[in-house]
């Protein structure tokens, strides 16, 4: 994936230039707001990662610039001012998700998979877990080289828990993006019981009275 | 004595009593002279008469013995001389029809003495003093009553001494009955100036007590400038240095405002990019786990004094509270701090008890379940299950935090609210602001938050405690 960044503090560019491209990430990297914004009305790249703090124009001026500009890709904000504010007129502005630095790079990661996969629409084709396996195009299921049949929401629910590894979903979140058309339904722990079943216990790792994850 | 008022008045008060002593005796001296220049020169004048009349008449034995004769005949007519001015007169007036006379006509006397210091004629007849040596002015005491005064002359042809004369204390008496009449307007007027001097001053004064009562109606954040425009001049020059004042004190607090806001600006930068190159170090290199964990601790240290910065100029009064949904709160604040806590080795439970909401500040709240999560994460111990419980006890929300760990014992927890205490000086993370943070949340909502000991298998619960309206 193409990833543009705009950050003008040369030390901080340099590291998470390399660091994404030692992840196979191809990486164009802009001091400046404006260059940034040439960048992104000629060339579309996967996610942009924006730095507020630009010598020469402010990150919200440059991401407002590019909203109106008809530029829809997905924008990851880096602030290194107080989160609380920020986000909510980052996300006014049309960001679609920020960081605040001090970030792990994994989490950084983990954002830009999550803003492209986003945008794009579509999941990864190909998940891997442990002996687990899914091929998201045709649906199917591998748990140690067996094929394994499951219901529509028990994939729906490993699907969701697997994008998610490493964090965890509440409840609250797992039944919005699953059962929104069924709001009543109480299957959800029939179904994590039923893939713990298939999977083995130590897959879903319960978090009692907030919700569910895969651990990494 | 530090009131201005009071001063005033009391100045004043002493001012007018001496100017009113000052007044009364001199008025009292120059009346008392004035009158004697006046009897004085009356009984020059009374003298003359006399004179004349004895040097007119052509046998002044003769004259004399008649004028003895009425005497006599006059002061028989005469009432006595007791009782009032008015009574004397009324009395005197039923006796002698065509002559009323007047009270102080027998203060006038009249003696005539031959050289051979004979009284020849003495007016009244009672009049006691020594034979006259010589002419001019002369003040006697008698054996019978006050002081005379007197004028004698004499006269050559018929060797004969005239002499008038009139009780000394009748002047005393004018002069202080002068001094009397004007010492009670006097009073009047200085007690109706003291009066309107003391409301004068009462009102002049307004202002001043009017600022200093918005003064001490001020909390101590409001820096705002006094309105100077309606104070008198005098006023004006120490309100608006007063309001100077005020004005470089907010100015300080804005620029450390400012500062830490700067601040945060100018360390996350640089330790984001610490980070970014630590961690790309770490994937080829194991030692560099002690620097990221030297990092981590000043992560944490720089998000404290942050955080703390910006809650300590709130004031309860500006809190933006709405009824938020605890649990779904509690939950995603969990949801994102089990990954690190897991790292750990340690779980978080939420057992929600309430299906109330919970009115607060939503960012406030976050930043204190934070804290009170994140300090039971460092300090309890490999394996534990934090568990986190909401429940409403009457009026307040309780959010309780409760961990298995060493826990604290009664010293440690008075220290802990401490700042920059930290309860492991090993912990390579902890910044020792964690209850600064929390103490400061939990007062601003007008709560309390306590550390006990969890119950049974020991270590340490902290429970806050949020009146809700």
């Amino acid at each position: 994936m193409r990833l543009l960044l705009i950050e003008d503090d040369p030390l901080l560019g340099q590291g998470i230039m390399l660091a994404l491209q030692a992840r196979n990430y191809r990486v164009d990297w802009q001091q400046t707001g404006s260059a940034g914004l040439q960048v992104m009305q000629h060339d579309s790249a996967g996610v942009v990662i924006l730095d507020l703090n630009l010598p020469d124009m402010d990150g919200l001026e440059v991401l407002q610039q590019a909203r109106q500009q008809g530029i829809a890709t997905p924008v990851l904000i880096l602030t290194a001012r107080d989160a609380i504010e920020e986000r909510i007129t980052g996300l006014d502005k049309g960001a679609d998700d920020y960081l605040v630095k001090p970030f792990d790079l994994d989490e950084l990661e983990a954002r830009i998979r999550a803003l492209h996969r986003r945008a794009s629409g579509r999941d990864q084709e190909y998940i891997e877990h442990g002996d687990l396996t899914i091929n998201t195009a045709a649906r199917e299921v591998k748990f140690q080289n067996h094929s394994m049949t499951l219901g529509r929401r028990e994939y729906d629910l490993l699907l969701s828990l697997l994008n998610a590894k490493g964090r965890v979903l509440t409840r609250r979140q797992i039944e919005e993006e699953i059962y929104e058309d069924d709001p009543e339904s109480n299957a959800l722990e029939v179904h994590i019981h039923a893939l713990r079943k298939k999977f083995g216990k130590s897959l879903i790792r319960t978090v009692r009275g907030v919700g569910y994850m895969v651990e990494n | 004595m530090r009131s201005i008022q009071n001063r005033i008045l009391c100045a004043l008060a002493g001012l007018f009593s001496i100017a009113t002593l000052v007044l009364l005796s001199w008025t009292w001296s120059t009346t008392h002279h004035e009158v004697e220049e006046v009897y004085d020169a009356s009984l020059v004048q009374f003298a003359r008469q006399f004179a004349s009349q004895l040097t007119l008449s052509d046998d002044p034995d003769t004259l004399l013995s008649s004028m003895r004769a009425s005497v006599r005949q006059a002061e028989a007519a005469m009432p006595p001389r007791t009782g009032s001015e008015d009574e004397y007169e009324e009395g005197y007036r039923s006796l002698n029809t065509y002559d009323p006379g007047h009270y102080y006509e027998q203060n006038q006397g009249f003696q005539v003495w031959d050289t051979h210091g004979a009284l020849l004629y003495s007016s009244p007849s009672d009049l006691q003093l020594p034979a006259p040596e010589n002419a001019g002015f002369d003040t006697h005491t008698t054996e019978t009553a006050q002081q005379q005064r007197s004028y004698t002359l004499y006269l050559p042809r018929q060797s004969l001494w005239i002499r008038a004369s009139q009780p000394l204390a009748l002047r005393t008496e004018v002069a202080e009955e002068v001094a009397e009449q004007v010492l009670l307007p006097l009073a009047v007027v200085i007690a109706s100036l003291i009066v309107a001097i003391t409301l004068t001053v009462n009102l002049n004064l307004r202002p001043l007590k009017k600022i200093s009562r918005e003064l001490d109606q001020r909390n101590s954040a409001e820096l705002s400038p006094i309105n100077s425009k309606h104070l008198p001049s005098e006023l004006q020059a120490p309100v608006e240095s007063l309001n100077r004042m005020f004005q470089r004190v907010a100015d300080t607090l804005r620029r450390e405002r400012r500062f830490t806001s700067d601040a945060a600006h100018e360390l996350r930068t640089p330790l984001a990019a610490l980070r970014i190159h630590i961690e790309r170090l770490a994937l080829c290199d194991e030692q560099a786990a002690p620097l990221s964990a030297g990092l981590n601790r000043m992560e944490r240290v720089v998000t404290q004094l942050l955080m703390l910065a910006r809650l300590e100029p709130r004031k309860s009064e500006q809190l933006e509270q709405q009824a938020l949904d605890g649990d779904q709160l509690a939950a995603n604040l969990i949801a994102e701090l089990v990954p690190h806590a897991l790292k750990r080795g340690v779980q978080i439970e939420l057992i929600n008890h309430t299906a109330q909401p919970l009115y607060a500040e939503p960012t406030l709240i976050e930043i204190l379940l934070r804290n009170l999560i994140e300090n039971a994460i460092r300090y309890t111990c490999i394996g534990d299950t934090i568990i986190v419980s909401l429940s409403k006890e009457q009026q307040n929300f309780l959010i309780s935090v409760a961990d298995h760990g060493p826990g604290l014992n009664a010293v440690q927890k008075s220290q802990v609210v401490q700042r920059f205490y930290r309860q492991n000086k090993a912990d390579s993370e902890g910044a020792g602001l964690g209850f600064s943070i929390i103490d400061q949340i939990v007062t601003l909502h007008l709560g309390e938050y306590q550390l006990q000991d969890t119950a049974d298998e020991g270590g340490l619960t902290v429970q806050v405690i949020l009146p809700q309206p």
